[in-house]
């Protein structure tokens, strides 16, 4: 069952005082995605892959083209149906470093996609957090520290936890694992791929390592100069 | 998932548990504390800016940087200067010996004696008690503007920063304007066409003061607009106002705050150039920038008019920028991202 | 003939948490003109080590041990000597290069100061050389003029080798040259320091965690673990036949490899785990692994293992194959 569907969308930049140029991030992608499955998408930097994850997500606005979402075209949402959008697609970042607000503890990092949601009151809310932060294998302790006090592993494991706590069913990962190690690298796909199987979340997985989107992917595009050429 | 992670959850130790509770209690309770503590002291600087730093650095590792912040000595001098001043301000009734404004003219221009610390002035006012009550008017000055113009800078510069267009433009082309002009002589001009008074001088230091941190806070925004965390607040379709509040605010409080604690420094001086040229706290009111000017003719015959009143000035500058300083560079090295 | 030699290599911090020992008792030599990588996780003490030989650590350091280059020992020599040392006899090329250039400066711009303070060059000289070295790693010389900002990642990470490469040295040391690269740029960077060092006759330490570029250019590799060094030997053979457990899981982590997770994080460097360091992690920890601390084992053909199940049998075949995929 198709969970999300891309129709020729574009996303152009114009820069130049006195000569416009056009710099065609991305330039007519489409594809489809299914429910629980990932599709990789695999290129070198600079070809567009990353401005598609955030196009579709509608972080950036598209210059032309549609995304339909559970059927559903989301480029007119305004207002409350947009914000419910939040909590069905998200997107892990690659930096895990810069993912988390610096002045905000772990717990509270956790718990603000359910405040902002209004997800589950104040009770409940400890003990979700704590269900969270387990269900990625991290030590409770953490919870009362700051995001600086962590390793990167970690912290690509509590936004791991906070997108969960939305029950997202789709979920960009753009370059989750290309800043860590290749044993942090390991546990972190690892993890990933169990949770696609237990909550059956859709993955359109961006990275550079093609052995990476190889293990990881039921599908794969290859992109370049903005345009999907190749998938397998 | 949920399966495993709810008994996980059960299993949880109740010393968690507590620690959790206590956690969040303790933090309210001491956000109160903090407060009334603020209320009750009022406008005395260096309470103030203990407060405020408390709450910055209890937002990161507080240990660590208070450690960090104790071992320079020049800032601990600088705070245990502000304290002193604001002991000052507090009880200048209780410590001066006489009443700033009652003449003795037949005790005109006296020098320094058990009687009258600092000596008399040509009126024969006591310079000690004027010095003294002179604290309350500076500082009182120096810790208004200041929390007016930072708060008014940072909100414009957060807003001007984070929504860009036309406002940024509007707010930006506002701030160049009053740039442009050198700071004191456009507070002239302003106390000019206001007449002279302490609001007055309030109002005329504060219009010129607050591009300081709208500049400062807007070009930190711009770079705090790019970071992951905001871009994933954004992810979560949090309302712009809530991003701004808890995740680009909170960012950008350190500099303020060290920015602030520099900047009373240079209110204050501000403030007894303008009182020094007669368009500021009106005069029998005893003002070390006035105290100056009196003390002028009399500079070669009676040098303590003048001197006692200026060390003030130096001392209480001295002692802001000192603690600036300090705090400036605990705040720094506490917001490294480790290696 | 040895370049470099490392003797009984202690470097640790004084922190609030306690004494925080980055590296215990570490040995390692590199000769002339070889390529010796050292391998490991992110917080594993290697980035310092890489400083320690350049004594560019914090304040709060304490370095034990020897440091010999060419004879001369390193810990030894008075802070005006090391100056004229650094990037003269052995170059670095730092992890971050965002950070480590100066945004205001041009590229040729900082590429010239370095012959102008270290050689003593004129103006025009230092610009010649400076475009001439930006030749050599492939970036075209007029481009000298433009700033950090201008270059892309991989391009910067060019401009740092240049720098690291500018006066020539005999040892060139370069902390995670290819992190955070896409692959082509990865490849691109790995050749050109490869083919450079090879060129100039240099030696290279390559501290990485990247062990495809490692496998690629590397003549010896040592891998650590928490401070230590763990095995060492000839790259080739470390990579088709690794011999501790952690070698074996940081290759058996690799997606071509099947991407196997082993769990748990790095240990803590003030309260580090008794006996064997790796043992909460280890697939084949016993109960000795818990007390007794192994001893870096010399086996056959220059190779070195800090491990007890080499004890007794001397032989990596003897691990037991099933045990991993538990």
């Amino acid at each position: 069952m198709t969970l999300l569907k891309v129709e020729n969308l574009k996303k152009y930049y114009s820069s130049g005082l006195f000569r416009r140029q056009v710099n065609r991030a991305v330039d007519g992608v489409s594809f489809e995605l299914e429910r629980g499955k990932t599709l990789g998408l695999v290129g070198k930097s600079g070809c567009g892959k990353s401005t598609l994850g955030r196009t579709v997500l509608r972080l950036l606005e598209p210059t032309a083209g549609k995304v339909f979402f559970e059927d559903r075209e989301i480029s007119g949402l305004r207002g409350r149906e947009l914000k419910k959008l939040g909590t069905e697609m998200q997107i892990i970042f690659q930096h895990p470093e810069a993912s988390l607000n610096p002045k905000m503890r772990i717990y509270d990092c956790i718990a603000e996609p359910l405040r902002i949601h209004g997800l589950c009151g104040k009770e409940a809310e400890k003990t979700r957090v704590l269900e969270l932060i387990g269900g990625v294998a991290l030590d409770e302790e953490l919870l009362f520290r700051y995001p600086r006090e962590l390793s990167g592993g970690q912290l690509q494991r509590v936004v791991i936890a906070r997108i969960l706590g939305l029950k997202p069913k789709f979920i960009v990962a753009d370059e989750p694992t290309s800043m860590l190690d290749p044993l942090v690298q390991a546990q972190i796909l690892t993890l990933l791929k169990k949770l696609q199987q237990d909550c059956g979340i859709s993955f359109l997985f961006i990275s550079h390592d093609p052995a990476v989107v190889e293990w990881m992917s039921d599908e794969v595009a290859v992109m370049e100069g903005g345009k999907i050429v190749e998938f397998h | 998932m949920t399966d495993m992670t709810e008994s996980r959850c059960i299993n949880m130790t109740e010393k968690t548990a507590e620690k959790m509770t206590g956690e969040i209690s303790e933090k309210k309770t001491g956000k109160k504390a903090e407060k009334t503590a603020g209320k009750m002291i009022g406008n005395i600087a260096g309470i103030m800016i203990g407060n405020i730093a408390g709450k910055m650095i209890g937002n990161i590792t507080r240990k660590k940087q208070v450690q960090e912040f104790r071992k320079n000595r020049l800032a601990v001098l600088g705070v245990l200067l502000i304290a002193f001043l604001a002991f000052l301000a507090l009880f200048a009734p209780l410590v001066s010996p006489h009443d700033p404004l009652e003449q003795k003219l037949e005790r005109g221009l006296e020098g320094p004696s058990l009687e009258y610390p600092f000596g008399t002035d040509n009126l024969g006012r006591c310079i000690f008690s004027r010095v003294v009550y002179g604290t309350q008017v500076s500082l009182g000055i120096g810790v208004l503007v200041v929390t007016a113009t930072s708060i008014a800078g940072t909100l414009l510069g957060i807003l001007s920063g984070y929504k860009g267009g036309l406002f940024d433009e509007i707010v930006m082309r506002g701030v160049d304007i009053v740039l442009a002009f050198p700071n004191i002589i456009l507070a002239l001009v302003i106390a000019g066409l206001l007449g002279s008074g302490f609001f007055n001088v309030v109002l005329a230091l504060s219009l010129t003061q607050w591009p300081v941190y709208t500049r400062l806070v807007r070009a930190q925004v711009l770079s705090l607009k790019k970071q992951a965390f905001v871009e994933a607040a954004r992810a979560l379709r949090a309302s712009n106002f809530y991003i701004m509040r808890r995740h680009i605010l909170p960012n950008c409080m350190g500099s303020v705050v060290v920015l602030g604690t520099l900047e009373i420094a240079h209110v204050i001086i501000f403030a007894a150039a303008l009182s020094f040229l007669g368009l500021g706290i009106p005069m029998p009111t005893a003002e070390w920038g006035s105290m100056l000017k009196e003390g002028i003719p009399y500079l070669l015959s009676a040098p303590h008019l003048t001197f006692f009143p200026g060390l003030m000035i130096m001392l209480t500058v001295l002692a802001f920028n000192f603690a600036g300083d300090g705090l400036r560079d605990c705040l720094d090295t506490g917001t490294g991202v480790m290696a | 003939m040895s370049l470099l030699s490392v003797e009984a290599l202690n470097v640790s911090f004084r922190t609030g948490r306690g004494l925080v020992k980055a590296n215990e008792g570490i040995f390692l030599e590199i000769k002339e003109g070889e390529v010796l990588a050292l391998i490991g996780e992110t917080g594993c003490g290697k980035t310092t080590f890489g400083k320690a030989l350049l004594r560019l650590l914090s304040k709060n350091v304490m370095i034990k041990g020897r440091i010999l280059f060419r004879g001369r020992d390193l810990l030894a020599l008075s802070r005006n000597e090391m100056r004229q040392l650094r990037g003269k006899e052995i170059g670095i090329v730092l992890q971050n290069p965002s950070l480590a250039l100066n945004p205001v400066l041009s590229i040729g711009d900082q590429l010239a100061e370095v012959y102008r303070s270290h050689e003593g060059c004129g103006k025009k000289e230092a610009e010649k050389k400076a475009g001439e070295m930006l030749g050599l790693v492939g970036i075209d010389p007029s481009r000298k003029a433009e700033y950090p900002h201008q270059f892309s990642g991989g391009m910067l990470q060019r401009v740092m080798v240049a720098l690291g490469l500018a006066l020539r040295p005999a040892l060139l040391i370069a902390d995670e040259p290819t992190r955070g690269l896409d692959l082509q740029t990865k490849q691109q960077i790995a050749d050109l320091i490869s083919g450079l060092v090879k060129q100039e006759a240099s030696a290279l330490l390559l501290i990485t965690h990247d062990l495809e570029v490692a496998e690629q250019i590397a003549d010896r590799a040592a891998v650590m673990y928490a401070g230590e060094i763990v095995e060492t030997g000839k790259a080739r053979e470390i990579f088709s036949n690794p011999g501790h457990p952690y070698t074996r899981a940081l290759l058996e982590a690799l997606p071509e490899n099947g991407l196997r997770a082993v769990p748990g994080q790095g240990p803590s460097f003030v309260n580090p785990p008794s006996g064997c360091r790796f043992h909460p992690r280890c697939a084949f920890g016993t109960e000795s692994c818990q007390k007794i601390r192994p001893r870096l084992l010399e086996l056959e053909g220059e190779r070195q293992v800090r491990c007890l199940l080499f004890e007794s049998t001397g032989k990596p075949e003897e691990i037991p194959d099933d045990a991993a995929k538990s």
